[in-house]
């Protein structure tokens, strides 16, 4: 596989939103949002994380380089966290699966097509800088939202298997998926009138 | 006739009633308005106005209120 044209991005923009990678300025909005009852039961590990344990996990995170974790900036306010993590451990710029995971935060934000967006940008990362191949996750078989949401990315589901779904996403099912999603979510914001009645 | 074309474009996009369209009515809280019917929303309004949304109105347009407000934006009157 030829790496000369992988880089790892601290900051990723488009459709709207600005990944910015965990720092020191940001990383207490994790151990905030991860401890959130609503945000917590999505989560394959549901138990509440100390302060301890978040610290010495953000800590871990300055040499690894198998994962990247990031905050979502909406208009300059932080409303959610998207995570890249390879299988195998194998750094990002050398393996060919890896998963995605995310979470809003924002009340305003869940549930809403912005939702999308900091996924469409990871997503893109993942196939087109880093050229993974497949990403997968788990997902509680009983959280319908993340399936329906995952499913709209062009994720295939396979069976139930003690709760959970394993979800798959290839870069040929994700470009197919996310067409219609990245001409509502890549527009700008410039009004553009084609004809005033 | 603004409002009536408004009202059509949320029965067509989301498949409901007339009777179910009020001002309170929210994007994810109705079991039909979800990420899909939300784009095909966007697309009728478009084609009903003849006007183009930008990104940041298509994330705001959360509600039946919302979308008066947002329309009004792109020179339409109710």
């Amino acid at each position: 596989m030829n790496n000369s044209a992988k880089v790892i991005q601290k900051s990723l923009s488009g459709y709207s939103v600005t990944l910015v990678a965990v720092d020191e300025a940001n990383q207490h909005l994790l151990f905030k949002w991860r401890n959130e009852p609503s945000i917590r039961q999505k989560m394959v590990n549901q138990s509440e994380i100390a302060l301890a344990q978040h610290q010495q996990w953000y800590k871990s995170l300055k040499n690894k380089t198998d994962m990247q974790h990031f905050v979502i900036f909406y208009k300059n306010i932080a409303i959610g966290a998207i995570n890249i993590k390879s299988k195998n451990e194998e750094s990002l710029l050398h393996c060919a699966h890896a998963q995605v995971g995310i979470y809003i935060a924002h009340e305003k934000y869940k549930g809403n097509i912005l939702a999308f967006s900091p996924s469409l940008l990871i997503n893109d990362y993942a196939f087109k800088q880093l050229q993974i191949k497949q990403l997968s996750s788990k997902v509680r078989a009983d959280n319908y939202v993340a399936l329906k949401y995952n499913q709209q990315l062009g994720y295939h589901c396979a069976a139930e298997e003690g709760g959970f779904i394993e979800i798959s996403l290839t870069a040929d099912n994700y470009d197919r998926a996310s067409k219609k999603l990245k001409l509502f979510l890549d527009r700008g914001s410039k009004i553009v009138e084609r004809k005033i009645t | 006739l603004s409002k009536e074309k408004l009202l059509n474009a949320f029965v067509t996009a989301l498949e409901i009633p007339v009777e179910d369209i009020c001002d309170e009515l929210s994007y994810a809280q109705h079991a039909k308005w979800d990420s899909i019917a939300h784009m095909v929303l966007i697309a009728e309004l478009e084609t009903q106005f003849d006007i183009m949304l930008d990104t940041d109105d298509i994330i705001d347009l959360s509600s039946f209120a919302k979308a008066q407000e947002i329309l009004t934006k792109y020179a339409v009157n109710f």
